[in-house]
């Protein structure tokens, strides 16, 4: 399905990459590397030069810590995504929140995708969606707080819960208005799941992709990667290339990512010799 | 009796199947269908000769290409000679390095340039066929049924990656 993201339109056999800009001093990533906005606005600039073609700007860190509230996130994020509006029109902004007040403020300021990263803790950010015609990112939280970690969760199944619970949200979004070709399901790795359960997820992502809406994974240096391989943060970007390469090769369309030059490689590699792709040019044996 | 003919590559890379994002044979891709599109023009059918596997889906491809709507019959007037020089010209030419394939090469070169049907019916097939240069048996063959005095053109001639393509049309005055 073609995508519509804000201002922007990709056809169906695109893949995107969507590089993660904290504006926070305590992200696991990078640590508060780009706290101070002149840091975050290199970031964008870096990423933008290695071909992202989304920067999903966030204000508040997604472990539990320090309350930020939504006149904080908005001094974090709404002036900042002003300023990314105007020196870098070509690139989709996607904000990371959970709350309505919050994406209003930043649609305001030329936001072209709300990623609901909380899965749909404050019902009326879908409004906001429709409202201002932006795309919007529906994900599974398996019900949890905003903020919260995952403790003794258990699912019958899943995958199942994942799909019926974006399937839901998005089929809600479009009720509210949202378009349809703005709408994309994300399995949500690690909220409100165990490593187990992401790694069910990652196995299975097919069967997301299969629902016809778009499907966007984080899977980025996270810690169902960590544990799989027993390695720090700092440590897991081949494990993360390898959760990439699966996800890829089941159909997922947007990658939300630290590295984005080592995951358009990877992805690239897997949409090809699943089919998606051509080579970039092949010569070898055929001239 | 044959009117006019083309000399083109059967290159696979020209296949849709074989397709790239950028594609490594444009210049030759162009030169090729608008060849083998002014040859066409009008005809009711062609003929496709050569004698590579990638001859006839090669033809084919770019009869299509060239949006031909007609029959291939191999009694035709109108001809597409599926062929190419040698493929050893270089060490990193596909045959790798072969010193005999320039001479070759620059002997074919003037032959399909001439004009003159006797030229391309000298040419030697056994060396062509070590060489890998691919379709004079057939080429060698319309020689002799041509005779001279054709007006040529040739658009195309060069070797990107050691195989040395022609885009050449024949069309008589």
């Amino acid at each position: 399905m073609t995508l519509r993201l804000g201002r922007h339109t990709f056809d169906d056999d695109r893949t995107l990459m969507m590089a993660i800009v904290n504006r926070t001093p305590d992200s696991f990533f990078d640590r508060g590397a780009t706290w101070a906005e002149d840091s975050a606005f290199d970031r964008v600039a870096q990423v933008v030069g290695e071909g992202a073609e989304i920067v999903d700007i966030g204000g508040i860190k997604a472990a539990p810590g320090e309350e930020i509230d939504a006149d904080e996130e908005k001094r974090r994020v709404v002036g900042f995504v002003e300023r990314v509006r105007e020196a870098f029109p070509e690139v989709v902004i996607s904000v990371d929140t959970w709350r309505s007040e919050v994406a209003r403020a930043v649609c305001e300021a030329g936001a072209d995708l709300l990623n609901d990263a909380w899965g749909g803790a404050d019902p009326r950010l879908a409004e906001v969606a429709a409202e201002f015609d932006v795309a919007m990112v529906c994900t599974h939280t398996g019900g949890v707080a905003p903020r919260t970690r995952p403790h003794r969760i258990e699912y019958d199944d899943v995958v199942a819960d994942a799909i019926t619970s974006t399937v839901a949200q998005a089929e809600r979004a479009l009720s509210l208005g949202v378009a349809r070709e703005s709408l994309l399901i994300d399995p949500a790795h690690d909220f409100g799941k165990n490593t187990f359960h992401s790694l069910e997820v990652t196995r299975r992502l097919g069967e997301m992709v299969a629902t016809g809406w778009p499907v966007l994974v984080s899977l980025s240096n996270k810690d169902f990667v960590g544990e799989t391989l027993d390695l720090p943060v700092g440590e897991r970007l081949l494990g993360t290339l390898a959760a990439t390469a699966v996800a890829a090769t089941a159909g997922a369309r947007v990658y939300r990512v630290h590295q984005v030059t080592e995951t358009r490689q990877v992805v690239d590699m897997a949409w090809t010799i699943a089919g998606r792709r051509p080579p970039a040019r092949a010569i070898r044996g055929l001239a | 009796m044959i009117r006019r003919f083309v000399v083109v590559p059967p290159v696979p890379a020209l296949l849709p199947h074989y397709a790239s994002l950028h594609d490594p044979v444009a210049e030759l891709r162009m030169s090729a269908v608008a060849a083998v599109q002014a040859i066409t023009r009008g005809a009711a059918s062609v003929a496709i000769v050569g004698d590579d596997p990638f001859a006839e889906p090669v033809a084919r491809a770019l009869l299509d290409a060239a949006g031909f709507g007609g029959s291939v019959d191999p009694d035709a007037e109108v001809v597409l000679v599926m062929a190419n020089g040698t493929a050893k010209r270089t060490e990193k030419a596909p045959g790798h390095l072969d010193a005999r394939a320039a001479d070759f090469d620059d002997a074919l070169d003037l032959a399909l340039r001439s004009g003159a049907g006797a030229r391309l019916a000298v040419l030697d097939p056994d060396l062509a066929r070590e060489l890998w240069a691919s379709g004079l048996e057939p080429l060698r063959a319309l020689g002799e049924r041509l005779g001279a005095g054709w007006q040529v053109s040739v658009p195309y001639a060069d070797a990107p990656y050691g195989v040395l393509w022609w885009v050449a049309a024949w069309l008589r005055p």
